[in-house]
């Protein structure tokens, strides 16, 4: 394309202006605000000129006098010592060297800026700091509003603290604008539209911006030294050849990001962790909306996944620094791949590729961010406290988007209801999902378009409707989101919670009961007191010590309970271990037998050996590891339960239990009775049982919860809420086949014993029978 | 005068000469200190009326052009024997709707979307896209029966989808196309409006119009109205140059905009943005004048900057790619400053605004 200009009209039109121009000088120059205007107009001007070809000598010279005469305006010796390098040449240089300088110029006059806007702010003359500051450059969302008030008050004993917030707040805007313009010069140098001068202007500026006065830097971090700029890696981009150009653009923008200052207070890490894991799962979706067999079929849709992905680049930009000093290792190490899948999505984005590349891309970055950095948009803390917390947010949230609307103010309405939704979609929507996912969809519906009968929050504020019709749309998503927290308040219902403990906890005692009812049997008499007395001691112990050890990992757990669902889901992997062995006992009576037979050799060998210290000890022993042994299980189990549904009905299972095994105990070695042990066992093992299945159905739900485990809704089927609480039954593909995979493991454990037992009479009855055999001819 | 003074200082270049040979002459007349809210609510009463007036013209101009064509026995007979008449009418249309729209609804453009209470004619009337293209919200609720039977349900705003491209030729379903200049062949946009569309789509737009102004003659207009107008309405002029900047690079991106250039939407938007400025101006000067003067220099800036590139198209002037680039960053620097400094504003004199 040619620039076609119209020489003959500017010929006539210049004397005219230049005579204007001179006349009004003083004038203009009277008011900073003008006279910076000017050295702005006049740089613009040339660099437009530039691009066109070359910057006209009247041009330059203008531009130059304009330069040169703003140092009038500079009081602050910082300023004025930073302007001296701002002078331009007589005559403009060859094309690329003038842009260098043009943009320089540019970065330069911010800097002025800011140390003058200091300066006066330092002397107290608030109206000039003021007139400085409003000539800075800002970004587009600056968050500007502190300093402007602060200024209103930026004398005696508050002057200090408003020059950090000043300079603090311009060093925030910098390094902004100078990801953003290396952001824009990236694309425009991979669109191949760069020129040479474009190159060596747009560098310039940046590079000079990102060279911050040491006495700006000073006042906001102390204790760090200016960066060095690196000019070896500028002079070697804006010499690049075009195949050159990309990798050397590379090396010099690593250099500017990585020596930009930290700004960062760790609130501000936190957001932007949040907020760019969020970019990045917005990303395919606004793509996918927009993007269609390789058309844009929604701008709106397509430019927010390409500001997205934009912005996920410059917070990670951001980021950098803060990372590099907290996570060194995770950084050095999975860094570059999240940044190259942020690329590959932008290179993606502007290609109009298959949404796919994009959902790849986006799915690595936020598996990185999740798995390598710990980011995570999910609450932390316990899971009951989350969800109350939660649900207190989103009331508050859709409450005020509900007079928001009510006061016509529909925007503000709609952002509220779009955070209060995605509040809900992560915190509520995601727990209730593995439990009951038509509620979770049906509640889901309801912040957005809703059904037939009952239009969603959305759609009612998107028809604008009033009175009536817009208090039932919030009422229904609030009563929606309350029948899914009265689910969550629930993991097992207080009723099973009671029942597993008392299962547990009576079949633990039972078998604890059992052997040492076998132990004790040959040790009566007055000759064994001894014995006795020894086991009993180890029995105290075994019991002081089970309480210990519930103590202590209560709380090694409690200490982690920060870790919320994914503690739980560990924990409760544990128990289902736990109840995994001890259902094996109940059919495997191998186990059971053969430790029985170890306590009992032990106890012989004892009884025989005389009263040694040993001797005592190794009773003690005795009597210490068959309660311990089962005091341990049960301790370990009751964590999982005690995280999943509280202290008060696991207390109460407790009670019963140990009140059970304590009858037990009494009837057994003080009164002597004679009970059905067999019978027993199995009746509490049967219990156990059941306990396991419903275990297995919660221990699916958690991992379900923490994303270990994929949700497959099963959504034409219809299942209580109550089978869930009870049984761990819920309506998803996981749901329903894992735990009755307890009963396949349990009902094949007792089949293969059966077996094997078979096999081994069989083969009794074979070798009985073969002399008989042999003998029969 | 202010304006072209701040102009003529500028350097002595071709840029330059242009910026002041296009000092606005939209602006000056506004643009004077001490306006009050109320004269926010007088500019888009005024500009309403005439919008108003525009579009009973084109109520009356669609149903003479529906007749005409009705009496001929179709587009191709009238062309063929009324062919005065009918280009007349086409050419009166096409000028109702510039003062209707381009002239006219876009020049309070930023009032009627930046303010909630009117928010809805505009996707209404001018922003609001075809069912297929946009979320919920931003889909024009516009369904139209048409007195063939046909409806027209949910295609766009009324202005922008439908009246444009159908004097325009830019849509194939608002039109008949045959070979109007008689050359044989049927060009890109040869065509003739269809009439039936043309009556039903004035009629509506005309109530919808007669709605907008009775509700902004019931308007009390507040401070914080237009704090939030400005906040909601002035991020977008960056996109609007972004819009600028494609439509540079190939003439097919400009799209659905026929009758008038980009520059005169983005005209439209700022004019709306400056009188309601003007209108909070002086709360603002009296809490930090600096401040109050930077906001007013900067809507000058991208005003004089508007009408520069204006000319510069008006001449058929070709930039250079590098340039367009150029001129669209300066662009997009001077209106995102203003974003954060309006908001500013507002903190300053205590109203608080969303975004």
């Amino acid at each position: 394309m040619k620039y076609r200009f119209h020489a003959g009209l500017m010929r006539r039109l210049l004397p005219a202006m230049a005579v204007l121009a001179m006349a009004l000088l003083p004038r203009v120059q009277a008011d900073v605000l003008d006279a910076a205007a000017e050295v702005q107009r006049g740089i613009e001007s040339a660099i437009v000129e530039l691009y066109g070809g070359e910057v006209t000598p009247e041009t330059w010279s203008s531009t130059r006098q304009a330069v040169a005469g703003f140092t009038s305006n500079l009081q602050s010796p910082s300023s004025q010592q930073l302007w001296t390098e701002a002078s331009l040449p007589e005559v403009a240089p060859a094309t690329a060297e003038a842009g260098q300088l043009l943009g320089q110029r540019q970065a330069l006059l911010q800097h002025v800026y800011a140390l003058e806007m200091l300066d006066r702010q330092q002397k107290e003359q608030l109206e000039a700091a003021r007139e400085w500051r409003a000539l800075i450059q800002l970004p587009k969302y600056a968050d500007a509003v502190q300093g402007v008030l602060a200024l209103q008050h930026g004398k005696g004993a508050q002057r200090d603290a408003v020059s950090a917030l000043l300079a603090r707040e311009y060093l925030v805007w910098q390094t902004t604008l100078i990801r953003e313009k290396t952001d824009a010069l990236q694309r425009l140098i991979q669109q191949k539209r760069s020129t040479p001068e474009m190159i060596a202007t747009r560098t310039g500026e940046i590079q000079t911006l990102a060279a911050f006065p040491a006495p700006l830097l000073k006042i906001v971090l102390p204790d760090t030294a200016p960066p060095v700029p690196n000019m070896a890696t500028w002079q070697a981009l804006t010499k690049a050849d075009e195949a050159g150009l990309p990798p050397a653009f590379e090396a010099w923008s690593s250099q500017i990001r990585r020596d930009l200052p930290n700004l960062l207070t760790p609130e501000d890490v936190t957001r932007r962790e949040r907020l760019l894991i969020k970019l990045l799962k917005l990303v395919p979706v606004e793509y996918s909306a927009g993007v269609r067999d390789g058309e844009i079929v929604i701008p709106i849709e397509y430019r927010e996944a390409e500001t997205f992905t934009i912005q996920s680049r410059q917070i990670l930009d951001e980021l950098r620094a803060p990372w590099e000093r907290q996570r060194g290792d995770i950084f050095t190490q999975y860094e570059p791949a999240l940044r190259a899948s942020i690329e590959k999505m932008e290179a993606a984005i502007q290609a109009k590729s298959d949404s796919s590349v994009v959902d790849r891309e986006s799915a690595k970055a936020v598996e990185i961010l999740a798995d390598h950095f710990g980011i995570s948009l999910r609450r932390q803390g316990k899971a009951s406290e989350v969800i109350a917390e939660t649900m207190l947010d989103i009331r508050t949230l859709l409450s005020e988007s509900h007079a928001a609307a009510r006061a016509g103010k529909w925007s503000d309405a709609e952002s509220l209801r779009l955070e209060a939704y995605t509040t809900f979609d992560l915190e509520i929507e995601a727990r209730t999902m593995p439990r009951d996912p038509d509620l979770a969809l049906r509640t889901e519906k309801l912040f957005l378009d809703g059904s037939k009968g009952q239009p969603g929050i959305k759609a009612a504020l998107d028809a604008r409707a009033s009175g009536p019709a817009l208090a039932a749309a919030y009422e229904a998503a609030l009563a929606g989101m309350n029948d899914c927290g009265a689910l969550l308040q629930m993991s097992i219902s207080p009723l099973t919670a009671i029942y597993t403990t008392i299962s547990v906890v009576t079949r633990e005692g039972l078998e604890a009961v059992v052997i040492l009812a076998a132990l004790v049997a040959g040790l009566r008499g007055g000759e064994n007191r001894r014995i006795r007395r020894n086991i009993g001691i180890g029995v105290f112990a075994a019991l002081l010590a089970s309480v210990a050890t519930f103590i202590v990992s209560r709380m090694i757990i409690t200490s982690l309970s920060r870790y919320g669902e994914s503690l739980e889901a560990v924990v409760s992997v544990l128990a289902v271990f736990v109840l995994l062995i001890v259902t094996n006992w109940v059919f495997h009576k191998m186990y059971w037998v053969e430790w029985n037979a170890k306590l009992r050799s032990l106890t012989r060998a004892v009884n025989t050996g005389g009263e040694t210290a040993s001797a005592n000890m190794a009773m003690i022993g005795v009597g210490f590891l068959t309660i311990y042994r089962e005091g341990f299980e049960t301790v370990l189990f009751l964590q999982s339960l005690l995280l999943e549904a509280g202290l008060r009905p696991v207390l109460i299972g407790l009670s019963i239990g140990l009140a059970i095994v304590s009858g037990m105990g009494l009837g057994v070695f003080y009164i002597g009775a004679k009970l059905p042990y067999r019978r027993l066992l199995v009746i509490t093992g049967v219990l156990v049982i059941t306990v396991l299945v419903t275990f297995l159905g919660s221990t699916v739900r958690l991992f379900q919860t923490v994303g270990w485990l994929p949700i497959h809704p099963i959504t034409w089927l219809d299942i209580p809420t109550w089978m869930g609480t009870w049984l761990g039954l819920y309506p998803s593909l996981e749901g329903m086949l894992i735990p009755p995979l307890g009963l396949v493991y349990v009902g094949g454990a007792w089949l293969w014993v059966k077996w094997r037992s078979a096999r081994t009479q069989a083969a009794l009855a074979n070798t009985l029978a073969r002399p008989a055999t042999a003998a029969a001819p | 005068m202010h304006l072209i003074l701040n102009l003529i200082y500028s350097p002595m270049n071709r840029y330059a000469a242009s910026v002041i040979l296009a000092a606005s002459s939209v602006l000056a007349p506004t643009l004077s200190h001490g306006a009050e809210v109320g004269e926010v609510k007088s500019y888009l009463v005024d500009t309403l009326v005439k919008v108003k007036a525009a579009s009973e013209e084109f109520v009356k101009n669609s149903s003479e052009y529906a007749a005409i064509l009705s009496a001929a026995g179709g587009p191709e007979k009238a062309w063929a024997t009324k062919k005065p008449e009918v280009a007349a009418l086409v050419a009166k249309m096409q000028e109702n709707y510039k003062a209707m729209d381009s002239f006219g609804y876009e020049t309070v453009e930023g009032i009627v979307a930046g303010v909630d209470k009117f928010a809805h004619y505009d996707v209404y009337l001018d922003a609001g896209l075809p069912k297929d293209e946009g979320q919920p919200e931003e889909i024009s609720p516009l369904k139209l029966t048409l007195s063939t039977g046909d409806v027209i349900d949910r295609e766009g705003a009324g202005f922008t989808y439908i009246i444009e491209p159908a004097l325009w030729g830019g849509n194939k379903k608002w039109v008949v196309a045959f070979d109007l200049d008689g050359d044989g062949k049927v060009g890109a946009r040869e065509s003739l409006p269809r009439p039936e569309v043309l009556t039903t789509v004035a009629v509506d737009t005309n109530a919808k119009i007669g709605e907008l102004l009775a509700d902004a003659r019931s308007w009390v207009p507040t401070v914080e109205d237009c704090y939030q107008a400005m906040v909601a309405m002035t991020p977008t002029l960056s996109d609007y140059f972004e819009d600028w900047k494609e439509s540079r690079y190939s003439e097919e991106a400009s799209g659905r905009f026929f009758a008038v250039s980009r520059i005169s939407d983005m005209q439209g938007i700022m004019k709306s943005c400056a009188v309601m400025y003007q209108a909070v101006q002086s709360g603002v000067t009296a809490k930090d004048k600096a401040l109050g003067k930077a906001v007013d220099s900067g809507f000058k800036d991208i005003f004089a900057f508007l009408d520069a590139l204006e000319k510069l198209e008006e001449k058929k002037v070709v930039f250079k790619t590098a340039q367009i680039d150029e001129l669209a960053a300066q662009a997009k620097a001077k209106t995102d400053k203003l974003v954060p400094q309006i908001k500013q504003a507002a903190a300053l004199v205590g109203v608080q605004v969303a975004g």
